[in-house]
């Protein structure tokens, strides 16, 4: 997620819809990546995606620099994301998977390399499917999106003790759903 | 310590500590062979794109909720006021402050309002005079009148 100047986040506050893309251009792809990791489906992350924005777009005139405006963007968007897996997972079998998601990725590949990434993203997928939300959403924010453990501490509201816990059972699952699976 | 060991996050002295034991315990290898296999995977996780009409859509919602916002009347500004947590504090505030005031200058005007009727009674008050020889009773106004009339 790309840094946003207080200048910026003072005008979005204040209402000013051009200053607020430049907050959501900043913010969409870490917002939208981590939507469509926790909902595995991309129409569900893209409503995640606007709840997101205008949770950002209503309460950033309150917002006040009480923490970083990062951590506080990734406290929304988990937080937001996990809300609607939740109320979602009964209608489970309706969901279409990271298959459709994968049609925005940029066309230049070789079909060789999109093979690979296919393959890829379905062991990315089945490797999450078998995590609880909260060792997933461990494991999303710092395997996939790299954020330090401070960084997942503060977003999730947890001791960076428990962040290391989660991370070496989610690890220890994935290695024990193998196991089951060879 | 193998998590650490695994996404870079271990001390040197940690580091070096796992590896000699890597060295030693083969199925210590075998875990670290499968745990980078995941963590390859999940380190090369494609970046979905933003679908590019997610920005218009928020937009659009931005606008029509502005738009749902009916014109506020003078009862609803304030209640808006009253119900505004930090608004209703300093309403409070003010309202007991005229509570107090109102007191205190009822007391004082009570005050002065009691020491004038004390006044007022001391100077109307009559005073029955029983020391009269014929056993009258003599009515005395504190006033020159009764000398007038006697």
């Amino acid at each position: 997620m790309n840094n946003i100047s207080a200048d910026i986040l003072e005008k979005s506050g204040q209402g000013d819809l051009s200053a607020f893309e430049e907050v959501y251009k900043a913010s969409s792809g870490f917002v939208y990546n981590v939507a469509v990791r926790i909902t595995r489906n991309s129409a569900d992350a893209e409503e995640v995606t606007q709840d997101v924005f205008m949770k950002i777009y209503h309460n950033l005139k309150d917002f006040g620099f009480r923490c970083g405006f990062k951590t506080w963007v990734y406290r929304i968007t988990v937080n937001t994301a996990i809300n609607h897996y939740r109320k979602n997972k009964l209608n489970e079998k309706d969901r279409v998977d990271y298959d459709t998601a994968a049609v925005t990725v940029p066309a230049s590949r070789s079909t060789e390399d999109e093979l690979m990434q296919k393959d890829n993203e379905t062991q990315v997928n089945g490797l999450l499917s078998v995590l609880s939300p909260k060792h997933k959403t461990c494991l999303i924010l710092r395997e996939i999106e790299g954020l330090s453990y401070e960084e997942i501490a503060a977003a999730l509201k947890i001791p960076v003790n428990t962040v290391r816990s989660r991370l070496k059972r989610a690890h220890a699952a994935l290695i024990e759903k193998a196991g089951e699976r060879s | 310590m193998m998590t650490n060991y695994l996404d870079g996050s271990a001390t040197e002295e940690e580091r070096l500590k796992v590896k000699e034991h890597l060295t030693g315990c083969l199925s210590c290898r075998k875990l670290e062979g499968q745990l980078l296999a995941r963590h390859k995977i999940l380190q090369d996780a494609k970046r979905f794109k933003v679908p590019e009409h997610l920005w218009q859509d928020i937009q659009n919602r931005i606008v029509s909720e502005g738009l749902k916002e009916k014109p506020v009347g003078a009862l609803e500004m304030l209640k808006r006021y009253i119900f505004n947590p930090r608004q209703a504090a300093i309403l409070t505030g003010a309202l007991a402050a005229l509570i107090m005031v109102a007191f205190f200058s009822g007391m004082a005007i009570q005050k002065k309002h009691l020491a004038m009727e004390e006044k007022n009674i001391e100077s109307t008050v009559s005073y029955y005079s029983l020391s009269s020889d014929k056993d009258e009773v003599i009515y005395d106004f504190d006033s020159g009148i009764e000398e007038y009339f006697l």
